[in-house]
């Protein structure tokens, strides 16, 4: 064998092992701090993934809300509002929620004004629902300050139904 | 100024005083209006809500703590405007309440709790016009 790069072959056997044996040791620590990194309680993720649901609707509202005011112009002011503040909504939610934005699969829904308010009522009642079994203080209170929004947001809306 | 929420107890303590406060308040907004009667319903809502609150009070073995003879309105109230504006105020203060205490109270009211918070969003924007995206006490 003519290997230049090798003086003393055993040696180069010893350098190798000692190399696996240390990336072995890397990838199985490395491995370990992954699994220590996500490991979280079934309660969290339990929340997690309920705040990613909230997120993922309030999401498809405001793409609903949005081609209602390009349907229909004179629904701008109040539609705004519910877009905005429902931006608000999401941004104080992002941070509870620790699973990454996916498309959602895209349910029949009615995209009217009357759908849009009576949307905001369901998810009222389900943030209300949903705050009452949190064990998160901060987070029972920032959903229960949304339900109240989303409740305001529904009479706003109500109140342009002709 | 009320108490800082801490735990069961505080919680309840703040929502009756809340409502209270509350009771007095439309009291004063009521005579101020052409039309008292929004102000009255409104009025009658926080005394049931009271009343149920001191169900629960009774229920848990706790202390009623008892009503203030006068509170003071977070806004001056002296024409029909200012008193639909204190109207508004004092119900979006009811909702930063409500909410705040949600976490403390015992479960088997949260959900109660929960829908009288709702009805103050209601009411606030029917003063007021305008929705909030998080209300907070003043």
């Amino acid at each position: 064998m003519n290997n230049t790069y090798v003086s003393n072959p055993d040696s180069a056997i010893s350098s190798v092992l000692n190399r696996r044996t240390f990336l072995i040791g890397i990838g199985s620590f490395a491995t370990l701090l992954t699994a220590c990194g996500s490991k979280s309680s079934p309660e969290v993720d339990r929340t997690a993934s309920e705040i990613q649901k909230i997120i993922s609707a309030k999401e498809t509202m405001i793409s609903d809300a949005t081609d209602l005011m390009k349907a229909d112009a004179t629904l701008t002011a109040p539609l705004q509002v519910v877009i905005d503040q429902s931006r608000l909504h999401i941004e104080a939610l992002s941070q509870y929620s620790t699973i990454s934005s996916s498309p959602s699969v895209a349910e029949p829904r009615e995209v009217n004004l009357p759908a849009l308010a009576s949307r905001c009522a369901v998810f009222s009642t389900n943030n209300v629902e949903l705050a009452c079994t949190l064990t998160d203080y901060e987070l029972t209170r920032t959903i229960a300050l949304i339900a109240a929004s989303e409740m305001q947001h529904h009479a706003l809306l109500s109140g342009y139904i002709t | 100024m009320s108490n800082p929420v801490i735990d069961e107890r505080t919680a309840l303590e703040d929502l009756l005083q809340s409502s209270y406060g509350a009771i007095y308040a439309y009291g004063v907004v009521a005579a101020y209006l052409a039309d008292s009667d929004p102000a009255l319903n409104a009025m009658a809502e926080y005394r049931k809500h009271r009343d149920e609150l001191l169900s629960s009070f009774e229920e848990l073995g706790l202390t009623t703590p008892p009503a203030r003879a006068a509170y003071a309105l977070n806004t001056k109230v002296v024409d029909e405007p200012s008193a639909r504006a204190a109207a508004s105020l004092l119900e979006e203060n009811a909702i930063a309440h409500w909410a705040n205490a949600l976490f403390y109270l015992p479960k088997q009211i949260q959900q109660r709790e929960g829908k009288f918070m709702q009805e103050c969003a209601v009411r606030s924007f029917s003063w007021s016009g305008i929705a909030s995206a998080f209300s907070s006490a003043s």
